[in-house]
């Protein structure tokens, strides 16, 4: 709910973006467009409640689009790439201990004055961009058009990576992917659209003994 | 060619050009920002170094000979692709290797003198040089463990404690000396470099390694007092580019040492 005073002059405290990010091996990060602390985060290790310290890394308040369709919201942030030590930079350390592609991420627009979240999106970030003072990075809703995507293709080649723990080869020669070069036939994902074209031809079968069936018994 | 090859070697005049190369004035050392600079919008700015770019000065040769600015015309154009040396004598004699760039524009002022006005010499990182430039009091800088919002300057290894010092700079990072992975390395951009460290009788020996390459023996840090903050090496010889100064623990220390303490103080930067 947005609190509006009555009366009075509209004005306050300006609104703080804080973005939490949890990569995908489970780092959390804590970011502001400004230096502030004491702010609850969005995002814990054990989902507790925890007071957090955001440094201010957000060049500016990021842009999102927001369709209210099944088109993807999107976004864009910018995060400043100059801080570190003489030899690295933060970012990099970052971006190299756990790869920032499909991190997860809370924005909210921050009231500081009134401790509330008036705008708050969740999803996923891909890093578009190093530029030599920033690093740009753009955001996806959680349920994305292309979240349905399915996982497996429909075809007559298997699906699964040779030599992966579904596939169970042990090989040292990879498969051709067919069914006909599959070492593990039982595990082959895929669709079996070869048809066996070498049976006979049937043969009818000749009456070899005389049967007469007229003859009483 | 290079930097052997000296543009003003004295200020004296020249028989052979019936004149000085000494340019009027004196040399601006003009520095280029080398910094990048990104400024969140509720957040303090951060900078980094980024570039190696040397100083630039605009010299100007009044009312010169025709043999003067016929010499100063052959330096312009034998380096373009290399460089030379220029000495600024009226100002404490520092050499600086670089070459013209920017237009040469000779005009007559009459009486049979020439005037060559803000030709612009810049100076090559990178490359050596005769002297290196070796005033401290006035152009160097200190690079500390810490810069001014307490964020560590030194990319580290192993436990570099933060403390105070009882005087003198305010901290120093101590590791323990026992574990010969830790490191402590500060990246700067300039010429030389003096290094600092405490020496006392709980300090042991640290090995520094110079843009990834050991240099010397191990540096005993013992003393029988404590004295803090020494310079305990100092490196003239380098060009003007970005270098890395790293002090790694040793797990050796001096006989009379307790313990085998590595202390990191600063360096002195020459810019």
């Amino acid at each position: 709910m947005i609190l509006y005073p009555i009366q009075g002059t509209r004005t306050g405290v300006a609104p703080v973006c804080l973005l939490d990010i949890q990569t995908v091996d489970g780092n959390i990060y804590y970011v502001a467009d400004r230096s502030i602390s004491n702010i609850p985060a969005a995002i814990t290790v054990d989902n507790e409640p925890a007071l957090v310290e955001y440094l201010p890394w957000l060049m500016s308040a990021p842009t999102f689009r927001f369709y209210r369709s099944t088109q993807t919201d999107t976004g864009s942030i910018l995060l400043q790439n100059l801080s570190g030590n003489s030899v690295s930079r933060d970012f990099e350390r970052l971006a190299r201990r756990s790869a920032l592609e499909g991190a997860m991420f809370v924005f909210r627009w921050w009231n500081a004055g009134g401790e509330f979240a008036w705008r708050e999106v969740h999803g996923t970030l891909t890093v578009a961009g190093v530029p030599k003072t920033s690093a740009q990075l753009n955001a996806s809703q959680l349920i994305a058009g292309s979240d349905d995507t399915p996982a497996e293709i429909y075809g007559e080649n298997c699906q699964l990576v040779w030599g992966e723990k579904r596939c169970g080869a042990t090989g040292d020669t990879e498969c051709l992917y067919s069914y006909h070069t599959c070492q593990v036939p039982e595990h082959f994902m895929g669709v079996l659209n070869t048809y066996e074209k070498n049976f006979e031809e049937t043969i009818a079968p000749v009456i070899t003994q005389t049967v007469n069936r007229r003859r009483g018994l | 060619m290079s930097e052997k090859v000296i543009l003003n070697e004295h200020v004296e005049w020249d028989d052979n050009i019936e004149d000085s190369t000494t340019p009027d004035y004196g040399f601006t050392w003009n520095t280029p920002s080398r910094s990048a600079i990104a400024k969140p919008s509720g957040g303090r700015p951060y900078s980094r170094e980024v570039t190696n770019e040397g100083h630039t000065f605009t010299l100007s040769w009044i009312n010169r000979s025709f043999l003067c600015v016929q010499r100063i015309r052959w330096f312009y154009n034998q380096f373009k692709r290399g460089y030379f040396t220029i000495i600024d004598h009226d100002g404490g004699g520092r050499h600086c290797v670089g070459r013209f760039t920017g237009n040469l524009q000779i005009a007559e002022a009459g009486n049979d003198k020439y005037v060559i006005q803000n030709l612009t010499f810049e100076e090559i990182p990178g490359v050596p040089m005769l002297v290196y430039p070796s005033d401290w009091d006035r152009d160097s800088i200190i690079v500390g463990p810490v810069d001014d919002d307490g964020m560590l300057i030194p990319a580290i290894s192993g436990v570099w404690s933060v403390t105070p010092m009882p005087a003198g700079f305010p901290v120093v990072l101590t590791n323990a000396g026992t574990d010969t992975s830790n490191f402590a390395t500060t990246e700067y951009c300039g010429y030389g470099f003096r290094l600092y460290m405490r020496k006392g009788p709980n300090q042991g020996k640290a090995q520094i390694a110079i843009d990834g390459a050991s240099y010397g023996d191990p540096i005993d840090l013992y003393n029988a007092t404590d004295i803090g903050l020494v310079c305990v090496l100092e490196v003239l010889a380098l060009s003007l580019d970005f270098h890395r100064v790293k002090v790694s623990a040793t797990a050796q220390k001096n006989a009379a040492s307790s313990a085998t303490t590595v202390t990191y103080g600063y360096l002195r930067v020459m810019q």
